[in-house]
């Protein structure tokens, strides 16, 4: 053990970096580079390159009916899922932002749904949303296939996700929300402002240095779902539901088209990497007090 | 608004002109005007509270009613909120249809290896990226920011290929081995050791302390809030994990949790209570684990981690 | 602009905890008029309860004519500076000024014309575009007093708005808010913990402790009648001093005889009040730094001190001697010539008509009792 501790002290600094580079080597900055690779090649039923296609595959893709009604009903679904999981969160983490009896239980409901795995909330939704026996329509009293019916699969789906996605949000907006001086509502107060204006005027703009923040982490989280389209839709009825990520597995994994499902994957980079760099621009300019 | 009509209701009591009588009228109305204005804030407070509680647990809250229903309760036309007759019979055939001792050991097993695994390399990394000098430092550091922005779905085909060509699948190793490290870990306590002051590591070196040594008895007990909340997060992304165990594990034995569960997925009329049963066992531990470890959690992601 | 009157006004935060105890006072219209004491006094407790921020558990509050006991602190028409000014960190300082104005749905170029005219008497107008995180100290203070003069409200409410600036700062925005409160002539309520402030600023002063006034009085009326050795020792600086011992029977009337066993002679007056009332209780001889001299003058009765001078600190225009005597330390302020040397023996001259004595006991003074008329 001492002749080890010793030997150690000698190492260079480098050798602290050798466990994590060597995963992220070998899972992170190799398949990174491979893919991109694929994108360029068709490939065999074992994923091996056999062919140079050049930008075929991203010419396929662009001029592929599928490609764009993915990329579309991936929108869609963000936008709602973004929207749905944040106002969950804001609405819990107001509520909660002023003490009363039993604060801690209610907090912690709140941020519960982190704690939920894709796949289990899928099988319950699978069981809310079913047609016969399915407590949705029997408390709205219609009488709607909502998973098999194109228009309501994708919705279905984005509200499943805005739930399990709501959690992590209720944190950030407390954590947002403790944060704004106290004394300045007391001064609003003092000025006569009611407490419409003064959460408009206030609280919100008061949130907004981690609005900004949690906004494109819901937005890359939301992009990145995958268990629940799995579970739930299977990508359909048709293509209703067939998110980027369920469409590169589909591609990859059923019709054995690697090169596609890499170039697929390499748009998917693409569109995250841009909106980090967003995030990270926008806040150096300071979205700041 | 209520206080501006008790504004007025004040405004004609002049100091120069009202009667003791009438002051302490004034005094008991508007007091318990203000402890029956206090009393319906703190009424409608609570009760918006349940409403929103009971709207975001509804599902969890279903799941256990409809896994505690008889088969024969659930198909019927009629509301059945609660089951009439509760038993735990889904549960017994839950556990014995589907080996859920087995994925659930398996979960535990791996996401316990990629917690522990991620604490040790990242604090590693971490360690070197705020303590130590070397050539190509911010360079590194930026590498492993930059990998953040690698969506983990855009490398699992090249990642699927290559541990296949390795001849590991369906095995705890390619279960753990990918995970094993994670940037936001170094980032977190990153940020963590870059609150101790230099001197810190300048005087234990100075003591003949080595650097592992340092990292082990003085960094970690100095940031066990980051280790707990990373362990919580972490152990809870890893028990959720679907995607990648899905594609590598092909034998029951090595499935997990949520792998395995869906094996109960099966909406064909008898099975549903008992695929309720299963979520709602395999949905338990984590749940136990993030209620254990919100404080921690909490307080690890937001004091330096996130800056608000 | 109105005159403001508490009666009675307590304040419980938990059961039979009293923060603030029978609080009455009668504010003048125009008057400027502070609060102070240690920390946890309910200094700014009354404050806030003033404000509307705090409910008034009993007892009645005043505004003008009013009783505003339960009106929204909105509803008030007073403005209030906090000590961390309290700026809204979102908008720009106009907006911040113009808040109070906008919530009461002021004409936009009546706001404009408002902010000005305020940003101009504090000379921030150049300010007007930045937000307060682009502020120092002192402007971010500006700032807040600017938004709370500009509503021209009843009152104005300052709960230490100085203490977050360096000292050299806080004696310049002392010097302009008393100007300012010349030019406006607007009743200012200002809590502070620190004496100076009071004494410059202040018309009036309530000196509170335990949630209980000591003393309401002008600058120069606590400083020479302080009520018990509460204020004495908190009105003045250095403190003044405090002499335990007794009074006994001297020759030509009685004398003051600490208990490290110095002899002070008494004035004929004090004597008669002390002697023989004050037999063998404990008292307390409160002299300030200032009375005691190096030299003795002519005129007068003088009580001598002697003791090892400890420190000296030369201020220029004084000097302050720390002197080591039987009874303990005790503070002088002496000509800068004094010719005390730090680590010698000297004889210091306590001028014993300006002496206070204070019951042992009760720590009250003796020789005057202040009454709360209110």
């Amino acid at each position: 053990m001492k002749h080890l501790a010793e030997k150690l002290r000698g190492v260079s600094p480098y050798a602290y970096l050798i466990p994590c580079f060597a995963i992220f080597g070998m899972f992170l900055f190799y398949p990174f580079f491979k893919t991109i690779y694929l994108s360029f090649f068709l490939t065999d039923k074992l994923g091996r390159a056999k062919l140079f296609v050049g930008a075929e595959n991203y010419t396929d893709l662009l001029t592929s009916e599928s490609f764009y009604n993915s990329i579309f009903v991936t929108l869609v679904f963000v936008v709602i899922v973004v929207f749905g999981s944040m106002l969950l969160g804001l609405t819990a983490a107001v509520l909660c932002s002023k003490t009363f009896p039993g604060i801690r239980a209610f907090s912690t409901a709140y941020a519960l749904p982190m704690a939920i795995a894709s796949s289990g909330a899928a099988m319950i939704f699978k069981v809310i949303l079913n047609p016969t026996i399915g407590l949705f329509n029997k408390l709205t009293g219609l009488d709607i296939n909502w998973i098999s019916d194109p228009r309501t699969a994708l919705v279905c789906v984005a509200v499943l996700t805005a739930w399990l996605n709501s959690g992590i949000n209720f944190l950030y907006f407390s954590a947002g929300l403790g944060n704004i001086d106290e004394s300045i509502y007391e001064r609003a107060s003092v000025d006569g402002a009611n407490g419409v204006q003064k959460f408009f005027r206030l609280t919100l703009p008061g949130l907004s240095p981690i609005m900004f923040y949690t906004l494109v982490v819901n937005i890359i989280q939301a992009f990145q779902s995958f268990g629940q389209v799995k579970i739930l839709t299977q990508g359909g009825p048709g293509e209703a539901t067939n998110l980027i990520v369920y469409s590169i597995y589909r591609d990859a994994f059923f019709n054995y088209k690697f090169g596609s499902a890499a170039a697929q994957s390499v748009v998917l980079f693409l569109i995250i990497m841009a909106l980090t760099l967003v995030m990270f621009k926008v806040e150096k300019k300071g979205v700041k007090y | 608004m209520d206080t501006v009509s008790a504004l007025q209701t004040a405004v004609p009591l002049s100091r120069s002109r009202c009667t003791k009588a009438e002051l302490e009228a004034l005094h008991r109305k508007m007091g318990l005007a203000a402890l029956r204005r206090r009393r319906i804030r703190s009424a409608v407070l609570v009760s918006l509270n349940v409403v929103m509680a009971l709207f975001i647990l509804f599902p969890l809250l279903y799941a256990v009613s409809v896994s505690l229903m008889p088969g024969s309760e659930l198909f019927t036309m009629e509301m059945n909120l609660l089951p009439k007759h509760p038993d735990f019979t889904n549960y017994l055939r839950a556990w014995t249809q589907v080996p859920l001792v087995r994925f659930i050991f398996n979960s535990f097993l791996v996401s316990g290896c990629i917690t522990l695994g991620q604490i040790i390399t990242c604090s590693l990394a971490a360690f070197a990226f705020s303590f130590l000098n070397f050539k190509g430092k911010n360079l590194l550091f930026l590498l492993v920011m930059a990998t953040m922005m690698v969506p983990g779905e855009a490398t699992i085909i090249s990642n699927y290929l290559t541990v296949s060509s390795l001849g590991i699948l369906d095995s705890y190793l390619v279960l753990i081995l990918p995970s094993l490290t994670s940037a936001m870990g170094i980032f977190l306590f990153r940020q963590f050791y870059m609150t101790f002051p230099m001197s810190l590591y300048e005087s234990a070196k100075l003591d003949g302390c080595s650097n592992l040594r340092f990292i082990v008895s003085i960094l970690l007990p100095l940031t066990k809030s980051a280790i707990g909340a990373m362990s919580v997060y972490t152990f809870i992304n890893a028990w959720n994990m679907y995607m990648w165990p899905l594609l590598v594990t092909g034998s029951q034995e090595m499935r997990t949790v949520q792998i395995g569960i869906s094996m109960l997925d099966n909406t064909d009329a008898q099975s549903i209570t008992l695929m309720m049963a299963g979520v709602v066992s395999v949905i338990i531990p984590s749940m136990v684990i993030f209620i254990a470890g919100q404080k921690q959690l909490i307080r690890g992601m937001f004091s330096g981690a996130v800056k608000g | 602009m109105a005159e403001i009157v508490l009666k009675d006004v307590c304040k419980v935060f938990e059961k039979d905890q009293y923060a603030v105890s029978n609080f009455s006072l009668h504010i003048r219209d125009g008057e400027f008029v502070v609060f102070v004491g240690p920390s946890g006094c309910g200094k700014s407790t009354t404050l806030r309860m003033i404000a509307g921020l705090e409910e008034i558990t009993s007892g009645e509050l005043w505004i003008g004519d009013e009783l505003c006991n339960y009106t929204d602190p909105g509803a008030r028409d007073l403005s209030m500076v906090f000590q961390n000014y309290a700026l809204y960190p979102q908008m720009t300082v106009y907006d911040n000024m113009a808040f109070s104005l906008w919530v009461r749905k002021v004409p936009k170029r009546e706001i404009r014309r408002q902010v000005e005219q305020a940003a101009d008497l504090l000379g921030i107008t150049h300010l007007l575009d930045r937000r307060p995180a682009a502020l120092s100290g002192g402007q971010k203070q500006r700032v807040a007093i600017g938004s709370a003069i500009l509503r021209k409200p009843r009152a104005f409410l300052m709960d230490e708005p100085l203490s977050n600036l360096d000292a050299k700062l806080r004696t310049h925005m002392r010097v302009e808010l008393a100007a300012l409160h010349h030019k406006l002539g607007t009743t200012v309520i200002y809590v502070t913990h620190d004496q100076t402030e009071a004494m410059t600023l202040a018309d009036r002063i309530v000196v509170m402790k335990g949630g209980y006034i000591q003393q309401v009085a002008t600058p120069a009326e606590l400083y020479n009648r302080p009520t018990n050795q509460f204020v004495a020792g908190f009105i003045g600086s250095p403190a003044m001093n405090f002499i335990p011992g007794r009074v006994c029977r001297a020759k030509g009337g009685a004398a003051f005889l600490s208990d490290g066993g110095q002899v002070f002679p008494l004035t004929a007056a004090q004597a008669e009040k002390l002697w023989p009332l004050y037999d063998n209780r404990a008292v307390v001889l409160g002299i300030r730094p200032e009375d005691i001299h190096a030299d003795p003058g002519k005129a007068g009765l003088w009580g001598e001190m002697r003791g090892a001078v400890i420190a000296r600190e030369a201020l220029g225009h004084e000097a302050i001697v720390h002197l080591d005597t039987s009874d303990g330390e005790y503070a002088a302020r002496v000509a800068p010539d004094c010719r005390a040397v730090t680590g010698q023996e000297t004889t210091l001259y306590l001028q014993m008509e300006n002496a206070h004595f204070f019951d042992g006991e009760t720590q009250q003074n003796i020789f005057y009792q202040w009454r709360n008329e209110e």
